[in-house]
């Protein structure tokens, strides 16, 4: 291990401990513009970290690809049940 | 617009998502498609306790009372576990029917993917599930779960770090062999 990966590890624990919120942007958690510079400064310089983050990013994607079918005959049955209740009232 | 309007207005742009999330709360769709229906009788019932702000999260929230209320009694075996996942062995060694789509799935998704989540602990496997396969928002998985935002980001900020720790020894072990 060099002497720069020691002196930048507390930085890399900042960095993954906010990467999520980082990669997903949801509204409910945003970080603060400071918080972004510091998170893409670092992940400009530090490999270990970047390459963390693109395997967020991929596992990520992959797991979207296991979103489950919704059977189109549910939906037109449920429909119609809604229509019924709504009318029936 | 009468009432009885505005709620179907309201709720049938929502039964896929219902779906969704109850399919991944009861294992099949047969059972979500009943969960579903139970909820939108709840939802009708307790319309005049609705302001309109928020449809979704309203109709989420009836759901996931609904599944604990409801159908865990009348499924007392029922494991609190996601199914939707290509590989999921059933509890009792019960043949779970498999569409085309999960044989599709079992084609193009890492199998070593698939065996770090199901390795994941439920709290952690829902969030991931919720958020990354269904593409639920933080506030809406916390909504479905009955949990705070925060505890959201934690379990899925830790769940992302062991799947990636999984497939890093995966990787590892297929190196070795």
């Amino acid at each position: 291990m060099k002497i720069s990966d020691v002196i930048s590890m507390p930085e890399c624990h900042w960095v993954r401990a906010h990467l999520i919120r980082y990669l997903d942007r949801d509204p409910a958690a945003p970080l603060s513009p400071e918080e972004l510079v510091r998170l893409e400064t670092h992940i400009a310089i530090c490999d270990k970290c970047a390459s963390i983050s693109d395997e967020y990013r991929e596992t990520s994607k992959a797991l979207g690809q296991l979103r489950a079918h919704v059977d189109q005959e549910s939906i037109a049955r449920l429909s119609a049940s809604l229509e019924k209740l709504t009318l029936e009232n | 617009m009468n009432k009885p309007e505005a709620f179907r207005l309201f709720v049938e742009p929502e039964i896929p998502v219902l779906l969704r999330v109850a399919r991944s709360l009861t294992g099949n769709s047969a059972d979500a498609e009943d969960l579903v229906q139970e909820t939108l009788i709840k939802a009708f019932g307790a319309l005049n306790n609705f302001d309109g702000a928020n449809p979704r999260a309203w109709l989420l929230t009836i759901l996931r009372n609904a599944a604990h209320n409801v159908w865990r009694k009348k499924k007392p075996d029922y494991v609190d576990d996601w199914t939707l996942l290509p590989n999921f062995k059933p509890a009792f060694n019960a043949e779970s029917p498999r569409s085309a789509e999960d044989d599709a799935l079992r084609g193009v998704v890492d199998p070593s993917l698939i065996k770090a989540v199901n390795g994941l602990a439920a709290e952690f496997r829902s969030v991931l599930i919720l958020v990354d396969v269904d593409g639920f928002s933080y506030a809406e998985c916390a909504e479905i779960l009955g949990i705070p935002i925060g505890t959201v980001m934690s379990r899925r900020s830790r769940a992302v770090a062991k799947v990636r720790k999984s497939l890093q020894k995966s990787k590892e072990e297929a190196v070795r062999a």
